[in-house]
């Protein structure tokens, strides 16, 4: 099956320091693809690029195999959803204008929401669990809350590629599964590609196709689980060391760091 | 969405109607006072024989027009200042922040101190007031773009500056032209005494179409309340909208002030009496801002003509002396 997102030889620069050097890797339909790595490891850098928000020194990103430079905003972000680690912004809008917004890339920025556009905010509102939230106002909501509202507005878009930075960082155990599961869920059912970074390794051992092991910037594994998630790559990465056992229930790899 | 629209039309209603009200009560206030039943019958029939011909001639030809730009000027500084708090995302954003106050000081102080005295200056000054502004945001907007890095912060800085350094130029003018001091004070003030339906045909329309346009640029507004990141992200071409804000904002801004000199004040509160009323989202913001902007300063023009007749005060003073201390409650009782 063919990419609908690529990452060729990407390299990047935040001022004159390299966070992302000669990484090549792809999401196809229907797969989580999860980026794993330390902190400073160049995963949020490398999904800002895949969403066309950082301009590469070097290398190329191709949307469905075109060149995401040479696309307009707006045509990328019908294609392409990223849901941010903070977006709140300084003047709050209510949970509903916020993911009302997701339409815009198909609406345009003048017009009145559709038909069409209403649905496709209710039914992101569903699921990302913050419909209830409706009315409320962004600077009124707990941290997860809002994370489920960046979620709610990224579904919003119906992209094909949808990208996650820590969707579930701040979440509670149940929102942390529910939002798990709905990834997937987007991937498997609705054919997205779905491409995650994610700070627990077990999650990603749990939700992921793929997973991308990042580590000073470059790509050190991209592989099924079971591949990357070993003892000796995870080692290299973290620098602590690491033991795998099998999960009880799922058979995935389950990782514990060793206390030295 | 029924529920959710209710506020909206309801505010409106209400400030449509205190508007209305506040408008009759205006043109019956003056040296000739009017009551309200009479300045209603001499609007919807100039030629209603039960009326004196003074009186009309009183409310059609002295204090209709002043009226009418009270609430126009209003309205455009009201919605030029939520346009600029939204694409600033700074509370203390006013239509005057890019440096559009500063660029019309100078040419209406270039204006009244070029010109004889009288004749031409009804219509040089407020040209050259307009010019001034409009001048002054293009050199901020051109000096932004060419500094690269952050525009907005870039945008904010340069206007804070060239401002200063226009208020230098217009202060050193007031001291070698003494004799026109007087002039150039008021002007400064704010104020719309004298106005009359020149100044409205030449300010009205694009009052009208600039706040249309803001209301219209409601959804990249709302997009940029949520950070530049979160906008791009959607697709929003920053530079575009940014400019699309500034060009329609600062054009409401230099017409305003071309009718009424610098009214300070109302372009930053009134906006923020909207958002507490109607909440952040520009699509309601915008319209409620313009009305009760319009509000402020139709009450403040009527106040700044009876409160010490027959001396008018600039109406600049007013919005000051009462607009600030209500603000400063509503925030104090905001916070609570």
């Amino acid at each position: 099956m063919s990419e609908l997102i690529e990452a060729r030889d990407l390299t990047c620069q935040l001022g004159d320091q390299r966070v992302v050097e000669q990484v090549s890797l792809g999401a196809r339909p229907g797969e989580v693809l999860a980026l794993i790595g330390p902190n400073g490891a160049g995963k949020t850098t490398l999904l800002r690029a895949l969403a066309r928000l950082q301009r590469p020194v070097d290398g190329v990103v191709l949307l469905e195999g075109q060149a995401a430079w040479q696309l307009r905003p707006r045509e990328v972000a019908r294609r392409l959803a990223l849901a941010q680690q903070d977006s709140a912004g300084h003047w709050p809008l209510t949970v509903e204008q916020a993911v009302e917004l997701g339409r815009a890339p198909h609406r345009g920025w003048l017009l009145p929401l559709s038909a069409t556009d209403r649905t496709a905010v209710e039914l992101a509102l569903r699921q990302a669990g913050v419909i209830q939230l409706r009315e409320r106002r962004l600077d009124q909501l707990s941290g997860g809350e809002q994370r489920r509202v960046v979620l709610a507005r990224a579904l919003a878009q119906e992209p094909r590629i949808l990208l996650l930075d820590e969707p579930i960082a701040a979440l509670d155990l149940k929102y942390q599964v529910v939002i798990l599961e709905l990834a997937r869920q987007l991937a498997h059912r609705d054919g997205l590609a779905v491409v995650v970074t994610l700070h627990d390794l077990n999650h990603a051992a749990l939700i992921a196709d793929r997973v991308a092991l990042l580590a000073g910037g470059r790509l050190l594994a991209v592989d099924v689980a079971e591949m990357v998630l070993t003892p000796m790559l995870l080692q290299e990465a973290y620098d602590v060391p690491i033991a795998i056992a099998r999960h009880p229930i799922h058979g995935t790899p389950l990782i514990t760091p060793l206390l030295q | 969405m029924i529920r959710q629209r209710t506020p909206l039309w309801g505010w409106v209603m209400l400030l449509s109607g205190a508007l209305l009200v506040s408008l009759l009560l205006s043109l019956g206030t003056g040296a000739v006072a009017l009551p309200p039943a009479r300045v209603l019958r001499a609007l919807l029939n100039r030629a209603d024989p039960a009326l004196r011909p003074a009186d009309v001639a009183i409310v059609w030809d002295l204090r209709l027009a002043r009226a009418l730009l009270a609430l126009l000027v209003g309205a455009g500084l009201a919605g030029a200042g939520a346009a600029f708090q939204g694409l600033f995302r700074n509370p203390l954003a006013d239509p005057f922040v890019i440096g559009a106050s500063g660029g019309a000081s100078l040419g209406a102080t270039l204006a009244i101190v070029v010109s004889g005295s009288g004749d031409g200056a009804a219509v040089s000054v407020p040209l050259a007031a307009f010019a001034g502004a409009l001048l002054a945001v293009v050199v901020v907007y051109l000096v932004a773009a060419a500094s690269g890095g952050d525009a907005t912060t870039s945008l904010l800085l340069a206007g804070a500056t060239l401002s200063t350094v226009l208020s230098a130029v217009v202060a050193l003018l007031m001291l070698l032209n003494d004799r026109k001091l007087q002039e150039i004070f008021g002007w400064l003030l704010g104020g719309i005494s004298g106005r009359s339906w020149e100044h409205l045909a030449l300010s009205g329309p694009l009052l009208v179409i600039g706040l249309l346009a803001l209301w219209l640029l409601a959804r990249p507004l709302d997009a940029l309340a949520c950070g530049e990141e979160g906008a791009r992200s959607l697709g929003l071409p920053l530079g575009q909208a940014r400019a699309a804000i500034v060009v329609a904002a600062s054009l409401v801004t230099a017409a305003a002030v071309a009718a009424s000199g610098i009214v300070g004040f109302v372009g930053l509160i009134a906006p923020h009496i909207a958002r507490s009323l109607v909440g952040t989202g520009h699509a309601r913001l915008i319209p409620v801002a313009a009305l009760s902007g319009a509000l402020l300063l139709l009450l403040a023009d009527s106040a700044a003509r009876s409160v010490a007749a027959p001396l008018e005060l600039p109406v600049g003073i007013i919005t000051a002396l009462v607009g600030g201390p209500c603000f400063l409650w509503l925030l104090g009782r905001g916070r609570q």
